[in-house]
């Protein structure tokens, strides 16, 4: 079998699928753990602030930053999708470049 | 002559003056109107303890901004986590991959900064909000002194 690093052209399955395991288990995951990760900003609010004001801008901080990890997932499945296409263009054109007799 | 009685009086006249003043509802009934008024007799709302420190804004805007810092940073790992090559060979397929993930990355940055925009601005307008009230309630109180001094 031929190895897939040594290649000038092509796409692997398996690697595919483990390039976009990487990206969402790893870097996407560590950017929302990231994002999600709001506590600091509240200490020194607690620290400097006092008030309704104060507990309703934590709140929102918080859907805030939920809003934003949401938009990292839709991204996230923008790449998937783009690059499932061209592994599905790929496939297709391998499938069709010869026919068999 | 008959001893008859002096009309020596009292001039208490500056007593009764006084006993026909008074302070209604604790304003000088001259008629001083407390400009909180309103609210006077209503119910306190509201946390029981409220205000900021001197060093409030920029405190909390570095937290925000420190927080943004570890964000991008993640971000930044997303080319190095893995790369398009691992599953595509192809020099420009490669290149036009890694060009898209690039986009990805900078939409998603392009809303964290939206993110650290709109809290640094909350913050910035709750001191600014903190100042106006306290020359608004400032120049109330001034201007209620002024008045009871001249009733």
């Amino acid at each position: 079998m031929a190895d897939f690093s040594s290649m000038e052209y092509g796409y692997n399955s398996d690697n595919v699928d483990t390039y976009l395991a990487a990206i969402k288990d790893t870097a996407l995951q560590n950017a929302k753990s990231a994002i999600l990760a709001t506590n600091g900003i509240k200490t020194v609010c607690d620290d400097n602030w006092e008030g309704k004001a104060k507990e309703n801008f934590k709140s929102n901080l918080d859907k805030d930053a939920q809003h934003i990890a949401d938009q990292l997932d839709s991204l996230f499945n923008i790449l998937n999708d783009e690059i499932n296409s061209v592994q599905a263009a790929m496939a297709n054109k391998d499938e069709s470049l010869i026919s068999a007799d | 002559m008959a001893i008859s009685m002096s009309s020596a009086s009292v001039d208490d006249s500056l007593r009764q003056e006084l006993m026909g003043k008074s302070v209604d509802s604790g304003f000088a009934s001259s008629g001083v109107s407390p400009n909180t008024k309103g609210i006077i007799n209503k119910e306190l709302t509201g946390a029981s303890f409220a205000g900021i420190s001197t060093d409030f804004e920029a405190n909390i805007t570095k937290a925000i901004d420190d927080y943004i810092s570890d964000v991008n940073a993640k971000l930044d790992e997303l080319e190095s986590t893995a790369s398009p090559s691992d599953a595509f060979k192809g020099s420009t397929v490669e290149k036009a991959l890694s060009t898209f993930v690039e986009s990805v990355k900078n939409v998603a940055k392009a809303y964290v900064t939206d993110l650290q925009n709109a809290e640094n601005q909350i913050i910035a307008s709750v001191h600014t909000a903190y100042y106006t009230q306290d020359t608004d309630l400032s120049t109330n109180l001034n201007s209620d002194s002024q008045s009871i001094n001249e009733s």
